[in-house]
């Protein structure tokens, strides 16, 4: 379950997209974890996520309301909650120390960031996932910008043509890059996909 | 995945969104119609829960083995049973702070191989897992490619699985921290080798101090990782699970 951390692309653009993630330790933890794992997806809506999901069901943008992911928690549930900046990211983060649920809580996002976020709330970072980036055939992937909107679902659910084609739609002024976006976005089961930061890139194509 | 030519009117609208390029169109009788190459296809289900066929032309194929694990493998839906965790690998940092898989002393690697939106074909995480071993990693044994070794001590897969095209993979291995040299240049040697992209990824324990234990090492051999990372707050703690207690399931 790597599929956060090689979002590739633009450095600036990558500084206001965070991950939060939410899962219960198998074995370790995980009873009665639903109803934990519930109250956390609450709290991270409470701070304006711009997508948010259940990688074990689905999310927002797949036809799930926040109070169905809720109410199907369950202990091996997967919360995910996509913020666009730090100061919500840092919002999120307080409550979920104060709440103090024992769930492991991972933020993707610039290292440099979330660093600053944990220590603005009193958090100390326990253990990181450094990306070395991709390595081999490299002439088998998409341009630059297609990667970008496509590495967000590190499922590898939301197809490079598909993003081409919107892409396209968006340059000839029959898609707003927003609705381009949120297309995407349906095939994201997970929450994790962006579509805000999707549609910054796809708006520099309606210039 | 299949479509069923008496449903389909060929509109086409399949063909885009289908990640693994596996549906285009073809002429017979005077008509259109699409088809999905069964070797190229990798069951991730996309395009049937997207919606996008209005004739409700595409039909879910009843799966046998080994094609059941390019849904394990790209499905993020599908559970691996041996482990009950949804997606292509493990826990693996995410929940460590409980877990406590990886201690000081010692890296993790994790290797998406197929990832980022390029596929892969068993034989190619082979030639990862072959690296990996030869550099003398221990593979994550909750992890679905651990599964699919018949000798770990060499990374082999079993052969009849070699040819299941797959999304992605993800390769989870620990090795102590001096050896993390030997794994990376393993690896670089394989990234020759494959017919598909890989991503790499370090997982490593932040001291008191804030210090990423791997960053010395990595910088030592000459290596910058990229500006993102995963980061784990420290917040989960292991509770006291009774003999029989159940979880509420799901």
């Amino acid at each position: 379950m790597t599929h956060t951390l090689h979002r590739l692309g633009d450095p600036a653009r990558s500084r206001g997209d965070f991950v939060v993630l939410a899962m219960a330790a198998q074995g370790f933890n995980h009873v009665r974890a639903g109803e934990r794992l519930a109250r956390i997806l609450r709290i991270l809506e409470r701070h304006g996520p711009v997508n948010l999901g259940d990688d074990s069901r689905g999310g927002v943008f797949t036809g799930f309301s926040v109070q169905e992911l809720v109410e199907g928690a369950h202990d091996r549930s997967y919360m995910a909650a996509v913020f666009g900046s730090r100061r919500q990211l840092e919002g999120a983060l307080k409550e979920l120390k104060e709440a103090d649920l024992g769930i492991s809580i991972v933020v993707s996002g610039e290292l440099s960031e979330v660093f600053a976020a944990a220590e603005a709330v009193g958090l100390r970072p326990h253990t990181v996932h450094l990306s070395l980036g991709v390595w081999g055939k490299r002439e088998l992937l998409p341009d630059d910008e297609v990667l970008e909107i496509a590495s967000m679902c590190g499922h590898g659910m939301i197809s490079c043509r598909h993003v081409e084609e919107v892409r396209d739609k968006v340059r000839a002024g029959k898609m707003s890059p927003e609705d381009a976006a949120r297309a995407l976005a349906r095939a994201c089961t997970c929450g994790i996909f962006n579509p805000e930061r999707a549609a910054r890139v796809l708006e520099r194509r309606r210039d | 995945m299949q479509v069923d030519p008496r449903l389909c009117t060929g509109c086409g609208r399949c063909i885009s969104v289908c990640a693994a390029g596996a549906i285009r169109l073809e002429r017979g009788d005077g008509e259109r119609r699409a088809v999905v190459d069964p070797d190229l296809c990798v069951e991730c289900g996309v395009c049937l829960r997207l919606g996008i066929c209005a004739a409700k032309a595409l039909v879910p194929t009843a799966l046998q083995w080994p094609r059941t694990l390019r849904s394990i493998f790209s499905d993020p839906l599908t559970e691996f049973q041996e482990t009950q965790v949804t997606g292509r690998g493990t826990e693996e940092m995410k929940t460590n702070d409980v877990t406590g898989r990886f201690s000081f002393g010692e890296v993790g690697l994790a290797i998406d191989v197929g990832r980022p939106n390029a596929t892969t074909r068993l034989a190619d995480v082979q030639r990862v897992t072959q690296a990996l071993a030869a550099a003398g990693a221990v593979f994550e044994e909750d992890n679905p490619v651990t599964h699919l070794m018949q000798d770990r001590s060499r990374g082999l897969i079993r052969p009849d699985v070699l040819n299941e095209r797959v999304m992605s993979v993800v390769v989870e291995a620990k090795i102590p921290l001096a050896r993390l040299g030997e794994a990376l240049r393993a690896l670089r040697v394989a990234a020759e080798q494959v017919d598909t992209v890989f991503c790499v990824g370090v997982i490593s324990r932040v001291a008191a101090d804030g210090r990423i234990e791997a960053s010395s090492e990595l910088e030592r051999l000459g290596v910058t990782p990229l500006g993102r990372a995963k980061v784990n707050l420290g917040l989960g703690r292991p509770q006291q699970i009774a003999p029989g207690e159940g979880g509420c399931g799901p």
